[in-house]
């Protein structure tokens, strides 16, 4: 599903030089994996999600997704391969204020050819649970309960990935659990689930462990 | 992509952020509204001054004025128009099927049982009944036979008669003009105010022997109306009138004219020239107010970039293309402009009603100022989403999610 080669990527410093984040990340992810990537603050975990959800491009290595080399793509074409391919679940929800749950979830349908944007909306929503908070704006709703409809937004393109990064991060113990929860059925399902969190304990839910530590990756197995 | 949902997605921008909207739409609608009723007034007032024009001097008529447009020696040239000359032209000149001179004395008393008015005095020939199509309401009109003998009859207006005569019948009663006494033939039909500002019922007509003997003793006339056979002949007769006047006024080929003539066209496009003020300059103020429009909205939109950066970086991380982006932003510029410009022409709209119905009943909405309204507000919305547009599509995805 996903094979890393070699990723670089460094950010200029405000005092000159750079700053090397990723000093050379290899790593293959299988289809239906349900992946966590650990590592203290500053590691280059978000900069690592950043490359494999296509919102960033490395300074040097090979990216093949679902069998497709994805580096030195046109911007359009990342574009196009986001909305397909890679479903994004965000630590602050990210959701649209002054919007309604289905009006949020249908958002990624606004650039495909999807047909009937509602019904695929609200069959998301019904899929994580809030089919009696169709219209319910972000405000009306609780931490977890956004947060789902985040993730409804994610699967309604019916992607073959799912990138969290630090989803629960910002929701209570019992969000956290109903959250997770919610992921670990979606993996039975069949999907590619990569959760990036610093949290030992979430990480330990997963199929799998990589740790981030400077700047490279050491693959572990779940306990 | 679906058209659809990022249409209503902005329209659903633009109502669930009411006060925004509110804000941005506030200088379209007043800038649109005044153009529209600055632009229908103009064009109003322009028309209503083309009618006039028509009225007095139909598309086949030429005016001949006594002075030459040059000046000689800091004055206009005096000029030397004559009854004759007329009556060679229209000799030599077989489409010119009428005419009528006139001379007038711009103010001289009028009286009549100690009532007083300074009145305009103008001289005519019979003619100018059929030539200046303006006959009488009361009374008859001046003869051929009271041009001939210059006789003291005249022809007065319904405002003169209001004023000197009140109720009575001015048919027939003797006024005095200076110190010569005249008898009221006829009361001229009502004809309003010309386009010099002129009240032309408040004015004398006499025969035009009669001013040029008795009330001036001149030998030259002020001005001549020609009728020619059809409209089409204007131009051509004009240079004619031209040509058989510098013969007779033995003129040589370098030395200006000493007389103007002026046909309905040349009068037309002078009018316009001159109400270019009410019809293009007046209007054009109003888009001072819609670019400050467009400042206001390209700044409200730029601050909503920046609030909405988490947004772009959302939809660029499910999918949507820099260029996407920017139709966003640029539609909802456009949809609160457009919607914007709407309603200003409503207004405009009922501006000019109310207008119609207190101040001058003649005010319409007029179609070129509808559209010019649409097409201002579009423009508007064009320039000021175009930065904001920009800027929310170049956002770095990375940068903006952060």
């Amino acid at each position: 599903m996903i094979r890393l080669r070699n990723i670089k990527k460094s950010f200029p410093r405000p005092d000159r030089g750079r700053l090397e984040v990723l000093k050379g990340i290899d790593c293959d992810i299988e289809a239906g994996e349900f992946v966590a990537i650990v590592g203290p603050s500053g590691s280059g975990k978000s900069t690592l999600m950043n490359i494999l959800g296509l919102l960033d491009q490395p300074d040097e290595g090979e990216y093949t997704l679902a069998g497709d080399t994805v580096l030195g793509l046109r911007a359009t074409d990342l574009a196009r391969l986001r909305n397909r391919r890679i479903g994004f679940v965000f630590q602050q929800f990210h959701l649209l204020p002054r919007t309604t749950a289905v009006e949020n979830v249908e958002l990624p349908l606004v650039y495909s050819d999807a047909t009937e944007p509602e019904n695929r909306a609200v069959n998301a929503l019904c899929r994580v649970g809030l089919e009696d908070r169709l219209d319910h704006y972000p405000s009306q709703l609780s931490g977890g309960q956004q947060q789902r409809v985040a993730i409804a937004r994610a699967l309604v393109t019916d992607p073959e990935l799912i990138l969290a990064d630090e989803p629960t991060g910002n929701l209570d113990q019992e969000s956290t659990d109903e959250i997770m929860e919610l992921f670990c059925q979606l993996n039975r399902g069949g999907r590619t689930i990569i959760l990036i969190t610093h949290d030992q304990e979430l990480a330990a839910r997963c199929s799998s462990i990589l740790r981030i530590a400077g700047g490279r990756l050491i693959q572990e197995e779940a306990a | 992509m679906n058209k659809r949902l990022l249409l209503a997605g902005s329209v659903r921008i633009l109502t669930r952020y009411k006060l925004r909207s509110f804000f941005m739409s506030l200088g379209i609608v007043i800038g649109v509204a005044a153009l529209v009723v600055m632009r229908s007034m103009g064009s109003g007032a322009e028309q209503e001054m083309l009618d006039k024009i028509e009225r007095m001097f139909s598309a086949s008529s030429i005016f001949i004025m006594n002075t030459g447009g040059a000046m000689r020696g800091g004055l206009r040239n005096p000029g030397q128009l004559t009854i004759d000359d007329l009556e060679a032209i229209d000799d030599q000149l077989e489409q010119v099927i009428d005419w009528d001179p006139a001379v007038s004395i711009s103010s001289r008393e009028v009286q009549y049982q100690g009532r007083n008015r300074s009145l305009r005095i103008v001289g005519h020939s019979e003619r100018a009944e059929f030539v200046n199509e303006r006959s009488v309401s009361e009374g008859e009109y001046f003869s051929k036979a009271d041009v001939r003998s210059a006789s003291r009859v005249a022809l007065i207006g319904s405002k003169t008669a209001a004023a000197l005569f009140e109720d009575q019948d001015p048919v027939g009663k003797q006024i005095r003009i200076g110190t010569s006494p005249f008898r009221v033939k006829g009361i001229l039909e009502p004809h309003g105010v010309d386009p010099h500002g002129m009240d032309r019922d408040d004015e004398v007509h006499v025969p035009i022997t009669t001013i040029m003997r008795r009330l001036l003793n001149v030998d030259i006339i002020g001005s001549a109306k020609v009728i020619v056979s059809s409209a089409a002949e204007v131009d051509e007769t004009a240079d004619r009138i031209a040509e058989i006047l510098q013969v007779r006024h033995g003129l040589a080929v370098d030395e200006p004219d000493d007389f103007s003539i002026y046909t309905p066209t040349q009068v037309q496009k002078s009018v316009k020239k001159a109400n270019r003020v009410l019809t293009v300059y007046l209007p054009a103020t109003a888009g001072i107010a819609l670019f400050v429009a467009a400042i206001v909205i390209a700044n409200i939109m730029l601050i909503g970039v920046r609030e909405r950066i988490a947004e772009i970086g959302l939809r660029k991380a499910v999918g949507a293309t820099n260029r996407q982006i920017g139709w966003q932003f640029l539609l909802e510029s456009l949809a609160v402009s457009v919607i914007s410009g709407a309603i200003g022409v409503g207004m405009g709209a009922g501006i000019l009603v109310a207008i119609a119905r207190t101040m001058n009943p003649e005010t319409r909405i007029t179609p070129d100022s509808i559209i010019l309204g649409l097409v201002a507000a579009l423009v508007v919305g064009i320039l000021a989403g175009f930065l904001p547009a920009r800027h929310a599509a170049l956002q770095e995805p990375v940068d903006a999610l952060r």
